[in-house]
């Protein structure tokens, strides 16, 4: 265990090196000239709009005035004692800004995870259970959506119905478990198809193998078999599936927080891009980076825990 | 008006002199007027856009000015009905005879919410200020054009000197790019201030500033010196006022009609509808500004010559844009002024659709050949393709832009869209684009010298082609005091920009806000600005 | 097998042959729309501008209604197709060409070349997808083609696995060795031996990427970093559809719904492919 968690740890200092890294090369190996960039409208040509000295100024202030090995040692050496600069847009440190919105974010996600797990579950056992081949199909088929429907396009069509329309639940903001209600269903829904297909396609599985024979033998009903001892083995994909939702729900929350206008890193990321505000992409490709790592590893640590037959090898 | 704004330039400035009626809200709680106004609760209101800049003195955009209107007060106010300057914080006032001295007397009872006192140290201190930090705040200091100084007679008494007459001073005062501030504010650099560190002697005081969710507002326990306009001239009848900002234009309306908002400031056009269909009241302001326009940049090579910018407005059907992207809730432009703007001219004959003729002038200016794609080319093989940059996709600007590409086609304009996501800060003659769009709101004909003459070169739109014929007569404009001869002027004004093509005036601007059918006493200035002094539920 | 291949490849739903067929039709339709707009659309969709009846719903004349400037929302959609898909094509293809040649590159040469590679993939898909993409669009600029190489990046990482994988498979049969033996050079055993036989893996994860890409740019361009009007887009046209989204449900309800169909019909018909080949 204790080697195995070493190796584990020594993968995400890995990975969250290549993510500062990846981040920095953004800025500084891509074509065209980042300050211009950052002062201009998009690409480097249009940006004749700074004065050579608002240039040079945020030229030694991004410290591009120095030798690119420089540069990015000076740039480890910042990300490691958590000074990831300020953002170009409002000026301050991009930590406080991120620090703003995570919490939201998290709350959104956390929110729309759970949802989709309960969604997916639904779907899954209705899949099953449900009498009726004909009815089992639909129910299938339906699930297939989740991952085909837009989720700009859903989001849009929820404010109309359900705010709008109906008038139930806020289209905009933040304030309170209301406003939490729409965006975090739009995540889920886009979500609970994937674990929905998963969990049915491990329960027909289930439904195959020796045992549910056996039991069947015995007399149990297909729930009693499903519910019992199918759902417990199908639910493992699910489990290690979790690590790439947390990817699929920040990258959901930068359509879902814009829309719905809730503040959070995903819109943070938009407003980011829009204002060529380097610091805070670079910042925020090291957190969501970070995110994935942490998360992969309580998720394989979990894993272990659920399923103590794997002792050897690394998952995922 | 943010929505709809394109770029850089929704200015917005100082009342009228000469307004006579105006289509602002009227206070809503006449009914239930029995059962009297509430004190306590928080007014929710959603702001379609953020300017970022909260400094009332700096960049005059009109969802910053309508944060100034609560938080400070201003030497005199204006009452939209009659026009005339009314005693504020200044109870009294003298003007000499060349209008070169204003001296003003002080209320002596007012005190910041600092708890720093308000007097004629601070009045100077105010008016410096606003000449120092000269371009950011372009607008109040052009108000102080020919600024000498300011001048401390005892703690009640200011008196003001310019170097030249200064017809428009006065009702300056009146306009919140002349707000107050305490000399701790003061003291801070302009990022600062525009960051939300603003402190003033309004009735509220404002909490907190977090850029691009909300804004906080307090009522001010000790406030007891509202304007004459003000109902309500004690402390705010709402405890809090709580501002969102919705860009949304469409979820801007839906919260209002859905009651997760009570006022909606400002609305697109497009989102009328949704109000009149839900219980809201929507409030319309028409607009006493310059008509929207595109403006040509002289600065741009294609736009050099003046046939050219007059085709535009040739071959521009200003019905069509109204009928279309409007649905008819807003008037085509009549003049460079719009009709409720003081120094309106009818220049309607100068505004004809006349594709014919602007492809006459197309042809005096070079553009003679036409490409298989339908556009013209000049002899030197360059098409004419002028781009404009806008802020926005999914507005009513960018259907604006989108239909009058079509109209501008026919004559063999190609007007190239650069939707960007961000307007830039940075002075007009910088970008690279050829038009632009922009609105400001001013009920004086002196608002066309803000952009126009070349008092603030890099702000000018006729960067570095100064026409000192126009410097002239919007130098007069600022000196006259006559009426009479100062709408004379105007229309001089007016007509030489049109002849010379330096705008093309598309409609006049109607302001729609809106508040929820429980919000009583919800009223709007001149500009539309709403008054949440006087509000209550 | 990587968690993430192994949500998006499994089929779970065996549907009947009538989906498969109807994914077939739909896409065909897609296809033609994209290759000949001008055939299907009615009207232009920028310069056709009928003023009477702008803003009006679904109608036998304006099949998906129209838009404020009055232009037919139908004609629009077809139009939309070309950009949408051919984008979604492009991103694919940069993501195929990049992601197979690195992937053969790592499997082939192995040692630090396939450490190195193996570990930048795995920093790239640490990062969401959505958001490398913006990232990268943040850097390349605004514009449809510019998203379409982003979103491509963003798509590598699938590539570069599975091209290796099937390197690795082929690299350890006995005739590879005979290959090597008989003294080809290395570019072209790749070229000749390796490439060849990873082929057919590769497109069907390229097949089951392009529904991905389509929802990626289409999601990108509603965001306003894509296609600049009066182009037609599909995610830029829900977009400008959420103006009047109270009173004209049509001009978000159809783009969006077109594609969700398209995404739908793509998934649809590569899990089909995949199937057969296996």
């Amino acid at each position: 265990m204790t080697a195995f968690l070493l190796r584990r740890v020594a993968q995400m200092v890995v990975v969250l090196w290549g993510a500062i890294t990846l981040s920095f090369a953004l800025v500084h190996l891509v074509p065209g000239d980042p300050v211009r960039i950052m002062l201009g409208g998009g690409s480097g040509e249009t940006a004749a709009s700074a004065s050579p000295e608002q240039e040079a100024a945020l030229r030694s202030q991004l410290g591009l005035d120095q030798p690119l090995l420089l540069q990015y040692l000076g740039f480890l050496r910042r990300v490691l004692t958590g000074d990831l600069g300020q953002s170009y847009s409002t000026g301050q440190p991009v930590t406080a800004s991120i620090g703003a919105g995570l919490g939201s974010t998290v709350q959104l996600g956390g929110t729309a995870i759970l949802a989709a797990v309960l969604l997916g579950l639904l779907f899954a056992l209705a899949g099953v259970l449900l009498p009726g081949r004909a009815v089992r199909s639909v129910v299938q088929s339906v699930t297939v959506l989740g991952v085909a429907v837009p989720s700009f396009w859903l989001a849009v069509v929820l404010i109309q119905v359900f705010s709008f329309t109906l008038g139930w639940f806020p289209a905009f903001g933040s304030n309170g478990v209301q406003s939490l209600v729409l965006p975090a269903l739009t995540l889920a829904l886009v979500t609970a198809g994937t674990i929905a297909q998963l969990l049915t396609r491990g329960l027909t599985d289930a439904l195959g193998e020796p045992y549910a024979d056996t039991a069947r033998s015995k007399g149990l009903g297909r729930s009693r078999i499903v519910l019992g001892h199918a759902l417990r083995n199908a639910s493992i994909p699910v489990l290690t599936m979790v690590g790439m939702m947390v990817g699929g729900i920040l990258s959901g929350a930068v359509i879902v927080e814009t829309v719905y206008g809730r503040p959070g890193i995903g819109r943070l990321f938009v407003e980011g891009v829009r204002a060529h505000d380097f610091p805070l992409i670079q910042a925020l490709i090291i957190l969501t980076g970070g995110l994935f790592v942490v998360v992969t590893l309580l998720v394989d640590l979990a894993y272990r825990w659920v399923d103590p037959r794997i002792r050897t090898g690394v998952p995922a | 008006m943010s929505k709809r704004r394109p770029t850089l330039t929704a200015l917005a400035a100082g009342l009228a002199l000469l307004l006579a009626a105006c289509s602002s809200g009227t206070a809503g709680g006449e009914d239930s007027a029995s059962a009297g106004p509430t004190t306590g609760g928080t007014l929710r209101v959603g702001f379609s856009d953020d300017t970022g800049n909260y400094d009332p003195q700096q960049r005059p955009q009109l969802h910053a000015r309508t944060i100034s209107r609560q938080i400070t007060d201003t030497l005199t106010d204006q009452d939209p009905e009659t026009g005339e300057i009314l005693p504020w914080l200044a109870t009294h006032w003298e003007i000499s005879d060349d209008t070169t001295q204003f001296t003003f007397t002080l209320r002596d009872d007012v005190t910041f919410s600092d708890g720093t006192p308000f007097d004629a140290e601070v009045v100077k201190a105010n008016l410096d200020r606003v000449v120092e930090i000269g371009p950011l705040a372009y607008v109040a200091a052009g108000y102080l054009r020919g600024y000498v100084g300011s001048e401390v007679l005892d703690d009640g008494r200011v008196r003001v000197t310019f170097d030249q007459p200064n017809a428009q001073f006065l009702q300056a005062t009146a306009t919140q790019s002349l707000g107050l501030l305490s000399l701790d504010t003061l003291a801070l650099s302009p990022e600062e201030v525009a960051a939300g560190n603003v402190v003033g002697t309004g009735p509220y005081v404002l909490d907190s500033y977090v850029p691009d969710q909300s804004i906080t507002l307090t009522a001010r326990e000790d406030y007891d010196w509202g304007s004459p306009l003000y109902e309500n001239r004690g402390r705010a009848y709402y405890d809090t006022v709580e501002v969102s900002f919705i860009p949304e234009a469409t979820t801007l309306a839906g919260s209002l009609a859905s009651g997760q908002i009570d006022v909606a400031y400002i609305l697109d056009a497009a989102s009328a509808d949704t109000i009149e269909a839900s219980d809201a009241e929507l409030v319309s302001t028409a607009m006493p500004a310059i008509s929207i326009p595109i403006v040509p940049f002289v600065y741009r090579d294609v736009f050099a010559d003046e046939h050219t910018r007059r085709a535009l407005s040739l071959a521009t059907d200003r019905q069509a844009i109204v009928d279309t992207v409007f649905q008819g809730r807003y008037e085509p432009a009549t003049g460079v002024l719009t009709t409720t703007n003081p120094g309106y001219v009818d220049l309607s004959d100068e505004l004809t659709y006349d594709p014919d003729q602007a492809e006459t002038e197309l042809e005096q200016a070079g553009w003679t050949e036409v490409g298989s794609d339908g556009i013209r080319t000049n002899a030197a093989g360059e098409r004419l393709a002028p781009s404009i940059e806008y802020v926005g996709s999914g507005t009513s600007t960018e259907a604006l832009l989108q239909l009058l590409q079509q109209q501008w086609k026919q004559v063999g304009i190609d007007l190239v869209l650069k939707p960007v996501a961000e307007a830039s800060e940075d002075a007009l003659h910088q970008h690279d684009y050829d038009l632009s769009t922009w609105s400001q709101t001013r009920a004086d004909p002196d608002v066309l010298r803000t952009v126009y003459s070349s008092f603030y070169e890099n702000q000018s739109f006729l960067y570095d082609n100064a026409d000192p014929e126009l410097d002239q007569l919007l130098g007069t404009l600022q000196t006259t005091v006559d009426p009479a001869e100062r709408l004379k002027v105007s229309e001089q004004v007016q007509r030489l920009i049109l002849e010379r093509g330096y705008t093309v005036p598309l409609y006049d601007l109607t302001q729609y806000t809106a508040h929820a059918a429980g919000v009583q006493g919800y009223h709007t200035d001149i500009e539309g600005k709403p008054l949440f002094v006087d509000a209550w539920s | 097998m990587s968690v993430e291949t192994l949500v998006r490849r499994r089929p779970v739903v065996r549907w009947a042959a009538p989906g498969a067929v109807a994914s077939v039709l739909l896409l065909t339709v897609v296809v033609l729309w994209a290759a000949l707009p001008g055939l299907f659309a009615p009207y232009d969709p920028v310069s056709d501008l009928d003023a009477a009846h702008a803003l009006s719903g679904p109608s036998t004349q304006h099949w998906f209604g129209t838009d404020l400037l009055g232009r037919d929302l139908y004609s629009r959609v077809v139009h939309g197709a070309r950009l949408s898909v051919s984008a979604a094509l492009i991103a694919v293809l940069v993501s195929l060409v990049i992601g197979s040649a690195l992937g053969m590159l790592a499997g082939y040469a192995g040692r630090g070349v396939d450490t190195v590679i193996m570990r930048a993939t795995e920093v790239m898909v640490a990062i969401p997808g959505l958001l490398l993409s913006l990232a990268f669009v943040s850097i390349l600029g605004f514009g449809v083609t510019n998203v379409a190489l982003a979103v491509g990046i963003a798509g590598i990482p699938s590539f570069v696995r599975i091209a290796r994988a099937e390197t690795l498979r082929i690299t350890s049969r006995p005739y590879f060795d005979a290959a090597r033996c008989a003294g080809t050079g290395h570019l072209v055993t790749l070229v000749r031996h390796v490439a060849p036989n990873a082929v057919g893996p590769v497109l069907v994860l390229a097949g089951l990427e392009l529904g991905g890409a389509i929802l990626s740019v289409a999601a990108l361009s509603f965001l306003g970093f894509g296609a600049v009007p009066p182009t037609p887009e599909w995610g830029s046209m829900v977009s400008e559809g959420r103006t009047h989204l109270a009173t004209a449900w049509w001009l978000t309800t159809f783009p969006g719904a077109v594609v969700a169909a398209t995404v739908l019909a793509t998934n649809r018909l590569s899990r089909g492919v995949r199937g057969a080949n296996r």
